[in-house]
């Protein structure tokens, strides 16, 4: 087949295909082509007694006029009766109205006869509110069959006798034209119209087609979504796995009572958020932040994300979006259960001894916590989990201190089923990390690291035939804590902390000789002791801006300093910040209704629940910290001096007998070391 | 998909509906050839005189009255049934007509009143049947006008309006310009009625019209 030839084919398929309607009849044009077909033909039928007079008027016979349109209307008549197809009773109706029009003409024979003639182009108008194309086509054709029979029958007659061809032609013309528009027309109006059930059946199988791809997307996807109103109704379509989830979920429900079945305070939050947008008195993002956005349920976790959704620029409804995050979480959980393991472990190897102490004080706490009434927690026991924070955050053990941190909040809220779970999760949370290190902690403590160069230094003093007993001092010290390296623990320590209160990192200066300490006496105290770092960092050193406005250094300062002084042992802790606020303090402990307010401001600073702060951080704030410092240091025997000036800074000074550095089992003949020229010329080794 | 249909089939199948679409088939005809007919009947310009054509001329001339000085002769040709011819017969006699012409009506089929009025309003007027008109006259269809000269030359012969059943009667006009000019001039179309037995079984076969 040739390019042409093609080419013809194709346009010759357009056009039958534009002429001849599809095949199918919907129910819209089934009924309203029997409307029509039934009006038309009243129409027709009442135009009889209008031709009966038009032929009175022309004299051209009333009776023959009644005659000619019964005959006429026969056929439109019987194919009623017959014709079941309505397009087809329509293009009879089309071809009886041409008829009518012969009829008319005959009948208007006189000065009107021409005008007679503009009947048939007006029903050829009249012929488009079929809206087939064939109807009009056929009304064409029986007008021009009309004259191709007088034609055949007269041949010399329609153009003989001067009849001029050109007025044939245009005849003609007229008659072409007006059924090309008319059938443009009908064609329009069946596409746009008449076909448009057709077009919407065609579209709506078509959005069925993608609703069941939705459905499968819905069926298989694993997350949860769905679409809520904004009082909360769920709409039909949600994906499958919330019916696994939330069993019984049916359109209608609403979702406050479908979470309320897990979690009743997340259900309520969920309503008061959708209150709050409802009220749109604030912005939309703050009102959908504010929206819970975690569920339990069962082992499960779920999280939760709202997106909104408008219609024509007005908040109509939200997508809520459930992702079970169960299995991220434990591998978050379990990530960070790695990333604390490697950080005790590093931990250990800076510190060994508080490491161990650390351990040590937690079993402990953990001990004390697990005989313990939680829901009436003693003061002691609230200094103890405070204590446990403060250091679990030192050695990196994140989850166990924001345990702590909750603990003490749902202890602060008195929320007892929150401090029963809380209370669980966190020696559950002990006890992973004792399992997981049992046998690193195994190793550490039963056994003691010593430095390369201390041995090799024991070892020449062997040689060098030293004193046995000082000899047994540097092996015993071994076993010892170094209180130079828990200041710059505590350095280390206030540097992150600054960091993390987004202060500037302070000058940290470390003053101290080589003083060793038993662990087993003095960790409660350094666990204790940070809390006063901590507070110095917190509390006392200013904001970079308050700091300049005061004509100090951006950064603060602060001195980490530890000496054996006559008998005594003295650690001391000082900040040039702001100084402390008595006068807060003592307003808070009025509140609180303390005792001693006006005669010993400095007892306030250690007591249970007085802070200077109005505010409650995960650092800070509860009025704990100090406290337990002071008991931990009235329990080794020791005392405190606070000095304060306003804007220039605190300094902490706690004083021991020089004695309680370690137990006095252990405590070799002083006057043995102390004539030792080992240890008080070169090394200015302390021991009580 | 292309479909077929046995016709014997369906016929046999659904007799009582096949003979209601076989009479359908046949009104559709009957309706298509009627109107034809109806149009051929009075749409059709009709047969009319040769100028040349002696026959009508002595037919016609022999109508003359003795008179000293001989003139111009119109000859109005009506059938008394066709409307056409009819509301040409009505103009004649409502309107004034020309001096110093001889005006005749040859009458197919009787109407007395208007005869009457027509002989009232001084035209001679010449009833004949059918087949005299044919025969004698040599005419086949009405309304024809004829003019011939003072020497029975036919200078017109044809309609009297330019269109179908046209407003605008020419044949006063024709004479005043046929008299003035002196020559032949472009006939009308002639539309009307089939007057001779042949010519109407020609344009309508049924008979019906």
């Amino acid at each position: 087949m040739s390019a042409t030839d093609s080419k013809f084919k194709n346009a010759r398929e357009k056009i039958l295909n534009y002429i001849f309607l599809p095949k199918e009849i919907s129910p819209y044009e089934h009924q309203y082509l029997e409307k029509i077909n039934f009006r038309f033909l009243m129409f027709m039928i009442s135009q009889v007694p209008v031709f009966m007079l038009v032929a009175l008027i022309h004299d051209t016979g009333v009776m023959d006029a009644l005659f000619l349109c019964l005959v006429a209307l026969f056929g439109p008549l019987v194919g009623g009766f017959i014709i079941k197809n309505p397009r087809h009773l329509s293009v009879l109706y089309g071809f009886t109205a041409m008829c009518m029009g012969g009829i008319l003409v005959h009948l208007g024979q006189g000065p009107m006869q021409i005008e007679m003639h503009f009947y048939f182009f007006i029903m050829l108008a009249i012929l488009a509110v079929y809206a087939n194309p064939v109807v009009i086509l056929v009304a064409t054709v029986a007008v021009a069959l009309h004259h191709l029979l007088l034609y055949f029958l007269l041949p010399e007659s329609i153009f003989n006798y001067e009849a001029p061809v050109w007025v044939v032609l245009v005849h003609a013309l007229f008659l072409v034209l007006e059924s090309v528009a008319v059938v443009f027309m009908a064609r329009n109006f069946f596409d746009n119209v008449i076909g448009l059930e057709k077009i919407v059946q065609k579209r709506t199988q078509q959005l069925d087609q993608r609703n069941q791809d939705m459905r499968l997307v819905l069926d298989n996807v694993s997350q949860g979504l769905m679409t809520i109103s904004l009082d909360g109704e769920i709409s039909s379509e949600h994906s499958a796995i919330l019916s696994k989830w939330f069993e019984g979920i049916v359109e209608g429900a609403n979702v406050m009572d479908v979470v309320r079945e897990h979690d009743a305070e997340v259900a309520m939050w969920v309503g008061l958020s959708l209150e709050a947008i409802k009220d749109d008195f604030m912005p939309l993002e703050l009102s959908l932040s504010q929206m819970p956005n975690s569920l339990k349920l069962g082992d499960n976790t779920l999280h939760m994300e709202y997106a909104p959704i408008f219609y024509d620029d007005k908040l109509e409804k939200l997508l809520v979006t459930f992702t079970d995050i169960t299995a991220r979480l434990r591998q978050q959980a379990l990530e960070q259960e790695q990333r604390e393991f490697v950080s005790l472990i590093s931990k250990s190897y800076e510190d060994r001894a508080a490491f161990l102490g650390f351990i040590e004080e937690g079993r402990e706490i953990i001990k004390e916590l697990a005989s313990s009434d939680i829901t009436k927690p003693s003061a002691v026991l609230k200094r103890e989990i405070h204590t446990l924070k403060g250091n679990s955050g030192f050695f990196g053990l994140q989850s166990i201190a924001s345990l702590c941190h909750s603990l003490e909040n749902a202890i602060q809220d008195g929320i007892a089923s929150q401090m029963r779970k809380t209370h669980g999760q966190l020696l559950d949370g002990w006890q992973r990390i004792e399992d997981r290190m049992s046998l690193f902690l195994e190793n550490q403590e039963r056994s003691i690291a010593v430095e390369k160069s201390a041995l090799e230094k024991l070892m020449a003093d062997i040689l060098k035939g030293k004193a046995r007993k000082a000899i047994l001092q540097r092996v015993q010290s071994w076993r010892y804590g170094s209180v130079e390296q828990r200041l710059q623990n505590f350095a280390k320590q206030s540097s992150e902390l600054a960091k993390k209160l987004d202060k500037p990192v302070p000058t940290v200066q470390i003053k101290c000789n080589e003083i060793f300490y038993d662990p087993s006496l003095w960790n409660g105290f350094w666990s204790s002791f940070v809390h006063v770092v901590r507070n110095a960092v917190d509390h006392g050193i200013e904001s970079a801006e308050e700091r300049v406005d005061a004509g100090k250094a951006q950064e603060g300062r602060i001195v980490l300093s530890a000496q054996i002084k006559k008998d005594e042992f003295i650690i001391e802790v000082e900040d040039d910040g702001g100084g402390i606020k008595w006068d807060k303090l003592r307003a808070k402990a009025e509140k609180l209704g303390l005792e001693d307010v006006e005669t010993n401001p400095v007892k306030i600073l250690f007591m249970d629940g007085v802070s200077s702060r109005d505010s409650v951080s995960d650092t800070s704030g509860r009025g704990v910290g100090m406290a337990a410092v002071y008991s931990e240091c009235t329990n080794l025997g020791g005392s405190i001096n606070v000095f304060s000036t306003p804007n220039q800074g605190t300094k902490f000074s706690f004083r021991f007998p020089k004695g309680n550095l370690i137990k006095q089992s252990e405590h070799i003949d002083e006057g043995l070391i102390e004539s030792s020229e080992i240890w008080t010329d070169e090394q200015d080794l302390f021991f009580a | 998909m292309r479909h077929t249909i046995n016709a014997t089939k369906w016929f046999k199948s659904t007799p009582s509906k096949a003979v209601m679409y076989t009479v359908l088939g046949a009104w559709a005809i009957f309706m298509t050839l009627i109107c034809t007919i109806m149009m051929g009947k009075h749409s059709i310009p009709l047969p009319m005189p040769e100028l040349s054509s002696e026959e009508v001329a002595h037919a016609l001339g022999e109508h003359r009255e003795e008179m000293q000085e001989p003139t111009w002769m119109m000859t109005h040709v009506f059938l008394s049934t066709c409307p056409c011819s009819k509301r040409l017969a009505d103009y004649l006699v409502d309107k004034a007509r020309p001096s110093h012409v001889e005006e005749h009506i040859i009458l197919i089929g009787d109407d007395p009143q208007w005869r009457k009025q027509a002989t009232a309003k001084g035209f001679k007027v010449h009833v004949v049947t059918h087949e005299e008109l044919d025969q004698h006259y040599h005419i086949k269809a009405a309304p024809l006008l004829i003019i011939m000269d003072e020497n029975d030359k036919i200078m017109y012969s044809g309609g009297y309006t330019s269109r179908k059943q046209g407003l605008d009667i020419q044949d006063i006009s024709i004479l005043s310009q046929l008299q003035t000019d002196d020559s032949a001039m472009h006939a009308l179309p002639l539309f009307g009625c089939a007057v001779s037995r042949q010519l109407q079984k020609t344009v309508d076969p049924t008979g019906l019209f």
